[in-house]
């Protein structure tokens, strides 16, 4: 490999970590899973490093790699194709230090948002814990700009008429997008 | 941030500001590590959005083969894809006794394709017919002249996990028995007639915006006869079949035949000025010869 693509690669790396283990902790019930995506995600990027965009628009093209990358893979089906064990150490550290939701309000949105369909739980997912803007969130997602706020529109409505039938006795804090599969 | 979008947010099991110094941990550096240190083979050749530095940088190491549009490799040197061929606009890799054609472009030249199917020895042939602008994609249709010959052809979804960019794929035998033939569409020009239906309530076409479906049939020709347009008539015959259901669709019915209270399921038009109703048969309606429930 060039040094020139090498460069280009690491540095779309560095600038990228952290959001892109966001995106699959985020997503994840485990670190196991978060890290096998992570690395996925990366090793995915490293072979077809002749299309990563420069600047900003890494990021998002990391985004719609990794959403392939978890919408492609049950747990246990991923090709886990490095071993990043170290990586996993820390996603492991990282997820037994997060405390757990308390507050009924946010438990309650989380049964609602889980019962979501997936695509409307990604784009909300990616509006709000991204922070992507319909432009931004057009460019992980392959569709027009248009057609993302129509999307977030309708996934709004949906998550409010869920949340009205949704009470906060129902204890469900986090539904994460890829799930445990049962042992 | 909507009020909502508050209570969403703190669904969020950790935020990117708590990651901060990650991308400088071990974990990061030594997945780095081992991730160059792995053959960078790309997984695909096609590059359109690195930067014109990179971009040149790469060129001369595909030169010989770029000279040729596209190249062809043995199954053993892509042990883990299997993949066989990759052009400008198709990656296929060989499953079994078939292979697996991923078309990376959305409007792929005819000639790439046919370029592909020369080079991998296929009795197989591109035609290029107009569409709806509106339609997604262009790959319309796929048949086969030779008797046993499965083809199958899937959507983007079922290829995106192999290669990203896959707008659509499908399955052709090593070994045809006889020609394969693929339909690829090219956006028809003003007034000319598709070569493929679209839905006619699309953006662009003639009831744009108009809902039909579950209308009665007289209440359907009326929205039609308001636009200036002709009417012909398909019915949709439902099917069960072991896996599920769908339905058999027999085309070019007289209206005769037509019950005015039947219902709507879409409407399509080959931009001809006509609109073919799509109508489904009340549940006592006996099917026709051909178009039996048990007749998948």
């Amino acid at each position: 490999m060039d040094d020139l693509a090498r460069s280009h690669f690491e540095a779309a790396y560095h600038s990228t970590y952290e959001q892109i283990l966001g995106y699959a902790m985020r997503r994840c019930a485990s670190p196991e899973d978060a890290a096998d995506i992570v690395a996925e995600t990366y090793l995915i990027t490293w072979r077809r490093i002749g299309e990563i965009p420069s600047g900003d628009q890494a990021r998002l093209w990391l985004y719609g790699v990794a959403r392939r990358v978890i919408a492609n893979h049950r747990r246990g089906e991923l090709r886990r194709r490095t071993r990043h064990a170290e990586l996993l150490a820390e996603a492991e550290r990282l997820y037994a230090e997060i405390p757990p939701e308390a507050d009924p309000a946010v438990q309650a949105v989380g049964e609602a948002f889980g019962r979501l369909n997936p695509d409307d739980r990604e784009l909300l997912s990616l509006a709000v814990w991204e922070g992507l803007d319909p432009g931004e969130i057009s460019k992980v997602l392959g569709c027009s700009r248009n057609a993302v706020r129509i999307r977030l529109y309708r996934a709004r409505k949906r998550l409010a008429r869920l949340l009205k039938e949704t009470g906060p006795e129902l204890g469900v804090v986090r539904t994460p997008l890829m799930k445990e599969e049962p042992v | 941030m909507k009020p909502d979008d508050q209570l969403i947010a703190r669904l969020a099991r950790i935020g990117d500001g708590d990651l901060t110094g990650q991308a400088s941990g071990t974990g990061a550096r030594t997945l780095l590590e081992e991730i160059v240190s792995t053959p960078a083979v790309q997984e695909r050749r096609r590059s359109s959005l690195v930067g014109l530095t990179l971009r040149r940088a790469l060129v001369g190491a595909v030169a010989v083969t770029a000279l040729a549009g596209a190249f062809l490799v043995g199954p053993t040197l892509f042990k883990a894809t299997g993949e066989v061929y990759a052009g400008q606009s198709v990656i296929v890799d060989r499953d079994g006794d078939d292979y697996l054609f991923y078309i990376t472009d959305s409007a792929p030249k005819p000639e790439d394709l046919n370029k592909a199917f020369e080079r991998l020895g296929l009795n197989a042939v591109v035609d290029l017919k107009p569409i709806s602008p509106q339609s997604r994609g262009s790959f319309i249709g796929l048949d086969t002249e030779g008797k046993g010959d499965h083809v199958a052809a899937q959507g983007a979804d079922d290829c995106q996990g192999r290669v990203l960019t896959c707008v659509s794929m499908f399955r052709i035998p090593m070994e045809p028995k006889g020609r394969i033939r693929l339909s690829l569409g090219r956006a028809a020009k003003p007034g000319e007639k598709y070569a493929f239906p679209a839905d006619a309530t699309w953006p662009g076409e003639p009831l744009a915006g108009v809902n039909l479906k579950n209308q009665s049939v007289t209440q359907a020709e009326q929205v039609i006869r308001g636009h200036s347009l002709g009417v012909a008539y398909a019915l949709v015959w439902p099917v069960k079949a072991e896996g599920g259901e769908g339905h058999n669709l027999e085309e070019n019915v007289h209206a005769s035949r037509i019950d005015p209270g039947w219902r709507i399921l879409e409407a399509t038009t080959y931009n001809d000025g006509v609109i073919v109703l799509h109508v489904l048969p009340s549940p006592q309606t006996t099917p026709p010869p051909g178009f039996h429930n048990d007749q998948p």
